[in-house]
């Protein structure tokens, strides 16, 4: 009874309430937004104070953060000559200033001196049109981290403005071929900037398709130090390398699987080649495809259910599904004479791949759901598309003046750029996982 | 005294008649045979004295007068005394012959009053005479007028009944007149009632239809007034209509111009955010609704409707709302 009583209390308070709600629905108005340009975010990065440092760095803190920023397409960076001030703490900035220059975010920071030898970098990210901080961080910093330093800090500003994870402060492996006195391959890491590359293997002979085993620590790749393909595994930090795959005929194009347990690859000791499967711990084969075509290049998919590869079985090359338990490979790509090379983003959502029509080829990012095909580049002869950790960035290798350079490119194709500091013919970029993953 | 008479004998003389004249007329007068008493018809002569007012002017030439009067008395006396002497005189011869006159004068007058009297006896007889006859006269003559008023009389009651009949019927023409008047004014009046009446009804209906006009009219006013006013109303409303398409789409525009949205941020699905403005359209919160898209879309939809602050201001104040509801759904 009394529950009863109760209930019908609380239900007339509810629909009390949600009268009340409605009523307040009701009294506002509705403005719709339908249209609104496409464009970077407005920010600005103020260069880092450094005068209370006894030395003088010749790392520019605010120009790597500057020129991730505007690499990720997402911001437009503002050039700082056009900077209405110099503040480097956020009690200094005047607001409607960097407003007037159209500005949205604004970072300031300063690099102090730590005791222990050590560098404090300090930086705020604010808000411009709310005039408050967004991030204030300090990190204490040996100066050679510096650089890493600023990539974390254009993580840092990225997330917070995005929602997405920052991948700037990772790494990309490619193959250098260098002709010095003698022709040479080496197999680098870098920034992802292209700054602070660093030899993992060089060779005499071609190396080839460097592949990152999802925890960042080893580089799998193919070498012809034997005068024949095989593909190894090295530890970067050990240096410790091991040869997992060496029959004959082909050794080519491994991939690791999501877990980074397994390696796809391209065997052609059954005469075709084809796409094994090999448990890296083990290395026990598994073949997934056979095919008296070529089946070459198989990436994972993000959830390690299923290869992604490239045949040439319809005539031309184009791109391949196939269950990474076996099955019937189904065609993806029918648009385009010429589909190869892919890699799958960490969403699963997107593929990247060479695109090539009429002796042009491009890369190309396809709508995995709805087979929708996007030209993010426009050069005549790109390859080896990588997708950052974020999927939101494509890393690959153009040609320019016969030589391979690195180009990076934003998933909407809006944003290209070219690496600096590259020597050397530079092919076949791939870019790393995230330093350490989250939980 | 002589000399003067000598000088004037003929003013002597003449003074000297007069004088007699005078003095002797009285006598002879008085002397002569008594005059018979004239009965005038027209009664007793009324002689009064009549007083004469004299004034002193008056008075003093009158008292002159009598000095001169006194003097010429004195005179007289003296002229009197010898006149006296020679009229005694002549008196005495005059005595003598008047009595001689007196005497055959007598004898006539007896001689004519004989003749007189002979005359007067037959006059009185044939007077006689003549009155009676006159009498006769005055009788037959009273006989016929006594007649004569008898007849006059009688004509005269046969006019006055005649008149007295006349009268009644008169009178009685003019009662049944005055009745039939009566009669004509109570029907005059009894229909001058009726008539009243239904003047008194028509004036009623009449005056009730102009009431029913006159309410009509008003009514017809009241129903123009308010159609009026409604039109007005709606006239201000479409004028608010407009004023109020113009406020939001200035706020739409304004937000539009400045939402930069993200170039690669995915599928731009529809975002829902509640603005609260104040005075002067300064945005004093905005609270995301539903809005799936990345953070970055969020974000670039947060700072459209930031960097569009102050809103734009409606024209009439009325429009300004507080709250705001925007979706921004790009196409």
């Amino acid at each position: 009874m009394i529950n009863t009583m109760i209930k019908r209390q609380v239900i007339t308070l509810l629909f009390f309430m949600l009268s009340m709600l409605s009523q307040q629905l009701h009294a506002v108005i509705t403005i719709e937004i339908t249209e609104g340009v496409e464009g970077a975010i407005p920010m600005s990065v103020v260069s880092f104070d450094t005068s209370t440092l006894p030395i003088k760095l010749e790392t520019d803190l605010a120009s790597i953060v500057t020129n991730n920023l505007n690499r990720s397409g997402v911001f437009k960076v503002l050039n700082k000559a056009q900077h209405p001030e110099k503040p480097h703490y956020s009690k200094d900035v005047n607001y409607a200033g960097w407003r007037s220059v159209g500005q949205e975010y604004l970072v300031v920071g300063r690099i102090l001196k730590k005791t222990n030898g050590q560098l404090d970098v300090q930086f705020q990210l604010l808000d411009v049109l709310k005039q408050k901080q967004l991030l204030g961080y300090s990190f204490p910093v040996r100066l050679r981290n510096i650089r890493s330093t600023g990539h974390e800090i254009s993580d840092l500003i990225y997330e917070k403005i995005t929602g997405i994870r920052g991948a700037f402060n990772t790494r990309i492996a490619y193959i250098s071929a260098q002709n010095n006195s003698a022709r040479k391959y080496v197999l680098q890491v870098a920034d992802t900037d292209g700054y602070n590359p660093q030899t993992i293997l060089e060779s005499d002979e071609p190396l080839m398709s460097p592949s990152w085993s999802p925890d960042g620590q080893s580089l799998a790749y193919v070498s012809f130090e034997n005068r024949r393909p095989q593909i190894f595994i090295q530890h970067l930090t050990t240096a410790k390398r091991s040869k997992v795959s060496g029959f004959k005929g082909i050794n080519g194009a491994p991939s690791w699987s999501p877990d980074g347990k397994k390696l796809a690859l391209v065997l052609s000791k059954d005469k075709s080649a084809d796409i094994y499967i090999m448990t890296v711990a083990t290395k026990k084969l598994v073949r997934l495809t056979r095919h008296r075509s070529i089946d070459t290049e198989p990436v994972w998919s993000n959830d390690g259910a299923s290869v992604i590869f490239t045949s040439d079985r319809s005539g031309t090359p184009q791109l391949y599904r196939v269950r990474a338990s076996g099955g019937q490979p189904k065609r993806i790509t029918f648009e385009g004479r010429y589909n190869s090379a892919a890699d799958i983003s960490p969403d699963g959502k997107n593929m990247v791949m060479v695109y090539g029509e009429q002796g042009r080829y491009q890369i190309a990012q396809f709508e995995m759901d709805s087979g929708n095909l996007n030209l993010l580049t426009t050069n005549n002869l790109d390859e080896s598309p990588s997708f950052s950790p974020n999927g939101r960035m494509v890393l690959y290798a153009s040609t320019e003046k016969n030589k391979g350079v690195l180009y990076m490119v934003s998933l909407d194709g809006q944003s290209r750029h070219k690496l600096s500091d590259q020597s050397g013919d530079i092919r076949e970029p791939v870019w790393g996982p995230y330093k350490q993953s989250r939980q | 005294m002589i000399e003067s008479l000598k000088r004037h004998p003929k003013a002597w003389l003449f003074s000297i008649v007069l004088h007699a004249v005078v003095i002797g007329l009285p006598m002879l007068g008085f002397t002569g045979d008594p005059v018979k008493p004239m009965v005038s018809k027209q009664g007793l002569v009324n002689q009064t004295i009549k007083a004469e007012v004299i004034s002193q002017k008056q008075l003093d030439e009158r008292a002159n007068t009598l000095k001169e009067q006194q003097k010429l008395k004195d005179q007289k006396v003296k002229n009197q005394k010898k006149l006296n002497e020679v009229a005694k005189k002549r008196s005495e011869e005059l005595k003598k012959k008047k009595a001689l006159e007196a005497k055959k004068k007598k004898q006539l007058q007896q001689k004519k009053a004989a003749a007189e009297k002979k005359k007067k006896q037959a006059l009185a007889t044939k007077k006689k005479k003549e009155d009676a006859k006159r009498k006769k006269e005055i009788e037959a003559a009273k006989k016929v007028q006594v007649e004569k008023n008898r007849i006059a009389k009688a004509k005269r009651e046969a006019e006055a009944e005649k008149k007295r009949i006349k009268d009644a019927q008169l009178k009685a023409e003019a009662e049944k007149k005055r009745a039939e008047e009566d009669r004509l004014k109570a029907e005059a009046e009894k229909k001058r009632k009726e008539e009243e009446v239904i003047r008194l009804a028509e004036e009623a209906r009449i005056k009730a239809e102009q009431a029913k006009l006159l309410q009509e009219l008003a009514e017809q006013r009241q129903k123009e007034a308010e159609l009026k006013a409604q039109l007005a109303a709606e006239e201000r409303q479409r004028e608010l209509d407009t004023k109020r398409n113009k406020y939001y789409s200035l706020i739409r525009q304004k937000i539009t111009r400045n939402w930069r949205q993200p170039a690669n941020a995915g599928n731009k699905p529809l975002c829902e955010v509640q603005v609260v403005q104040g005075p002067g359209g300064i945005i004093l919160d905005v609270t995301f609704g539903t809005c799936p898209g990345t953070r970055e879309y969020r974000l670039s939809v947060e700072a459209a409707v930031l960097k569009s602050d102050p809103l734009p201001e409606p024209e009439d104040a009325s429009l300004f709302e507080r709250n705001i509801f925007l979706k921004f759904k790009p196409q």
